[in-house]
């Protein structure tokens, strides 16, 4: 049972609560109806402000002209003009009745006071007076909200309503600080007076903005007298203080100096400031004293002014203080001002003073070395020194003679030798040696220098230094960008990295030139060995070396004696008698057969008799047998490298050209290569086996 | 003696009331333009002997006026620029345009008399 209890029990708890279902329509209708209301009143409300405008700007249309009329009537116009007017007056009087319509000449008449001048100005202003509008801004003036107080006093300021000053003043001390600063441009507005009623009766602070704007106003009053403003230096409030010191100052009364001295002791910084402002226009000699007296005691700010006041108005008798101060004053700012007060006071008294520089000792007291390998300490030392110290003119001029001297130590010491230095380059070139670089090119680093000497003065001796050396490396540096023919073949990857730059360059250039004679540079030993050589060697041992030149053997073999070449690297056969081959070119007849048939001359050609080259490839061939091990071939790359179809191709044509090596090389294929490469090399080992030992046998036959 | 015709530009309408009445008062007579739009018709419709432009005007400011009167109508009409003061770079491209003569505001309609009368004087001139 009681189990029943407990389960049954929380069910009561969620039943639903009972709702007047009555209660939810009234209060639904009473929502919508409170709705309604509100949309109405929205309605009502925005359509009465409509209606207003509308009213508003009938009600100007319908009194503008009327309101010029008033404005620009004469009396000496004629008789209906006038009758026209006082109609017009009598219309206007009736309409003034109408809280709106003199809302609307009210606004008529301010709009216009903006947009006119002159006498047409003035006729507003009675106007207003004159209708009667002003008794609306007095009205607001009792309001106890001070928006419609600050409006009224405006209205009555703006239409220059003179007599409303008496009622404007009493707000110049009000609580509320927006009727206050209104009240007080009222009052200055509106009367000569308002300014000395306002510095005698202010209380409150005078912001600078609003300092601004009564001087402003004073400025505009035509025909201002200003009072003494010296008589409000001793108010009880500091802001009627400082604006009677600013006032005397724009008006520039001098009669104030008595007060202004005295208002260097006072505790407000800002006046003291302002008086030593006054007292440095006024030039007030009288101040010395006391300006003295004070520095000790004011700050930065304060001893900056007193030091230009001192300016103005110091003598020689005062140079003593002002050196004082600018030897021993704490603060950097000080001690300039008092060396530029200094020289105000007696020009060129205070120049800048620093050790004389002894040029010549400091270039003998500087190695060459240190020249060249500090290029740009002493520069960037010597503008520090300059920031701290200020010593401009003596740096630069330290400079100048300084970097002429090293100029001429660094042309001495390294004379640049222009044949070796684009020889050399030359070298450089071919391969592209980084390391080699600082030694060839000795004035590269002068011109670096003076670079980076750019932002200094030079005289006009290094100008012309740097003008001759910069035309030395123009040239030299246009001569390697020169293309040179020669290497047109010569690929440069794989040249080696490190050179000796002792080499003989001549020997390198005509070895280079040889290149273009026949390519073998696909041969990486050769062109090692190639390279070797020609970085070596000088020429006439290159020459001297060459173990087959075939003109020379086949001259030899014919009995001619080998003529001495004039120019071994020339092109022309007929000077030459043998043009140059690189050594390695022994290592090919298809070198020989290509250099043979491609450039040989005709003449030469006929002068080499067929026979004669077969039995010279013998016996090239037989004596290389002898002396050289096999080597490798020179198609082994193309083994390597190329495809099938190729390397079918070149096993067709090997058996007619090939030597020893290339026995070797087919044997070596006829064993390892894949088909069908393996068989076409077992027949070319065979016909190139039987065309050497038929020329073995022919050349033993010969010689036996 | 023939009444001239001054178009007067003027979107104020207080301001353009208050001139026109006193120009008027003066011996013109005036047609009062709200905004460019309306200058530029007035202009085609019927040309003025001078035409009295403030600067700040709805479509078309002053200064266009003065170019679409210089440029596009070729028409050496005698232009009295209005502009408030301080408005010194307004005032001087409308002179680099062709304006003839300028009146701050506020003005002084008195002035403006003064004015319209020596440039008409001018131009017959």
């Amino acid at each position: 049972m009681s189990i029943n209890w407990l389960t049954y029990l929380p069910v009561s708890f969620i039943d639903p609560p009972k709702i007047h279902t009555s209660l939810v329509w009234d209060l639904a209708i009473l929502f919508a109806v409170l709705s309604g209301v509100y949309f109405l009143v929205i309605f009502l409300l925005r359509s009465r402000i409509i209606r207003r405008n509308k009213t508003i700007r009938e009600l100007k249309l319908e009194i503008a002209p009327m309101i010029s009329n008033f404005l620009f009537f004469e009396q000496d116009t004629n008789r209906e003009e006038r009758e026209e007017y006082i109609t017009m007056k009598l219309d206007i009087r009736e309409r003034l009745k109408d809280p709106a319509s003199r809302m609307v000449m009210t606004q008529v008449l301010l709009d216009l006071r903006k947009d006119v001048s002159g006498d047409a100005r003035d006729r507003v202003f009675a106007l207003y007076q004159d209708l009667g509008l002003d008794r609306d801004a007095f009205a607001k003036l009792k309001s106890w909200r001070w928006e419609r107080v600050s409006q009224g006093i405006l209205d009555l300021t703006e239409m220059r309503v003179d007599r409303a000053y008496p009622y404007i003043r009493k707000f110049i001390n009000d609580r509320r600080s927006v009727i206050r600063k209104q009240a007080q441009l009222a009052s200055v507005t509106l009367r000569a007076e308002g300014i000395t009623y306002f510095l005698d009766t202010a209380k409150y602070r005078i912001s600078e903005w609003q300092q601004l704007k009564l001087l402003e106003l004073l400025q505009r009053r035509e025909a201002f007298d200003p009072p003494r403003f010296k008589a409000w230096l001793t108010s009880e409030n500091s802001d009627v203080v400082l604006f009677a010191l600013r006032l005397i100052r724009h008006y520039r009364q001098t009669d104030a100096e008595a007060g202004l001295i005295a208002l260097l002791k006072h505790r407000n910084s800002e006046i003291k400031n302002a008086s030593l402002e006054c007292i440095r226009d006024f030039c007030f000699s009288s101040a010395k004293p006391a300006l003295k007296e004070v520095f000790r005691h004011s700050g930065e700010e304060s001893r900056i002014l007193i030091l230009d006041a001192l300016a103005q108005v110091g003598e020689d008798s005062d140079m003593e203080f002002v050196s004082g101060i600018a030897a021993k004053d704490k603060s950097f700012i000080v001690r300039s001002k008092a060396k530029s007060v200094m020289n105000s006071i007696a020009p060129d008294s205070a120049l800048p003073e620093f050790a004389r520089i002894d040029t010549e000792q400091a270039v003998e007291e500087k190695l060459p070395e240190e020249v060249v390998e500090s290029e740009t300490e002493p520069v960037a030392k010597r503008e520090s020194e300059m920031v701290a110290e200020s010593e401009t003119e003596a740096i630069a001029e330290k400079e100048t003679q300084s970097y002429g001297e090293e100029l001429l130590e660094i042309e001495v010491s390294e004379p640049i030798d222009l044949q070796a230095t684009t020889e050399t380059e030359e070298t450089n070139l071919l391969a592209e040696e980084p390391d080699a670089e600082e030694e060839v090119h000795p004035t590269v680093f002068d011109l670096d220098e003076l670079l980076a000497r750019a932002d200094h003065e030079f005289t006009d001796e290094e100008l012309e230094i740097f003008d001759v050396c910069l035309w030395e490396e123009l040239d030299d540096i246009l001569s390697d960008l020169e293309p040179q023919p020669n290497l047109q073949y010569l690929p440069l990857d794989f040249l080696p990295i490190v050179q000796d730059t002792a080499v003989a360059p001549a020997a390198t250039s005509k070895a280079v030139q040889a290149k273009d004679w026949i390519d073998l540079n696909f041969l990486p030993e050769v062109v090692s060995e190639k390279e070797e050589v020609r970085l070596t060697e000088p020429v006439e041992d290159e020459l001297l070396d060459i173990q087959f030149t075939p003109e020379l053997e086949a001259r030899e073999n014919a009995g001619e004696p080998s003529e001495p070449s004039a120019d071994p690297y020339s092109k022309d056969p007929e000077d030459t008698g043998v043009n140059a081959l690189p050594e390695d070119a022994e290592n090919s007849l298809l070198a020989y057969f290509e250099w043979d048939s491609e450039i040989l001359p005709p003449e030469n050609k006929e002068a080499i008799a067929p026979e004669d080259l077969k039995d010279l490839e013998v016996a090239y061939e037989l004596e290389r047998t002898e002396e050289d091990t096999p080597g490798i071939s020179i198609f082994q790359e193309y083994f390597e490298q190329y495809d099938t179809e190729s390397q079918l191709i070149l096993l067709e044509e090997i058996p007619g050209v090939g030597g020893t090596k290339e026995l070797h090389l087919l044997q070596k294929l006829s064993k390892t290569a894949p088909e069908p490469v393996r068989s076409k090399a077992t027949k070319a080992l065979d016909k190139l086996s039987k065309r050497l030992n038929a020329s073995a046998q022919k050349s033993n036959s010969d010689s036996q | 003696m023939d009444q001239k015709h001054i178009l007067l530009a003027e979107d104020d309408e207080m301001l353009a009331t208050l001139l026109k009445y006193r120009l008027e008062k003066a011996g013109f007579a005036v047609e009062v333009a709200r905004d460019g739009r309306e200058v530029r018709e007035a202009l085609k419709t019927n040309r003025p002997d001078i035409l009295v432009c403030d600067i700040m005007m709805p479509y078309y400011t002053g200064i266009e006026t003065v170019d679409y009167v210089r440029k596009e109508l070729q028409d050496n009409l005698p232009i009295i620029m209005l502009s408030t003061a301080g408005n010194e770079t307004n005032v001087l491209n409308a002179f680099e345009l062709g304006a003839d003569d300028f009146i701050a505001k506020p003005v002084s309609p008195s002035e403006l008399v003064v004015r319209i009368n020596r440039l008409l004087i001018k131009t017959r001139a």
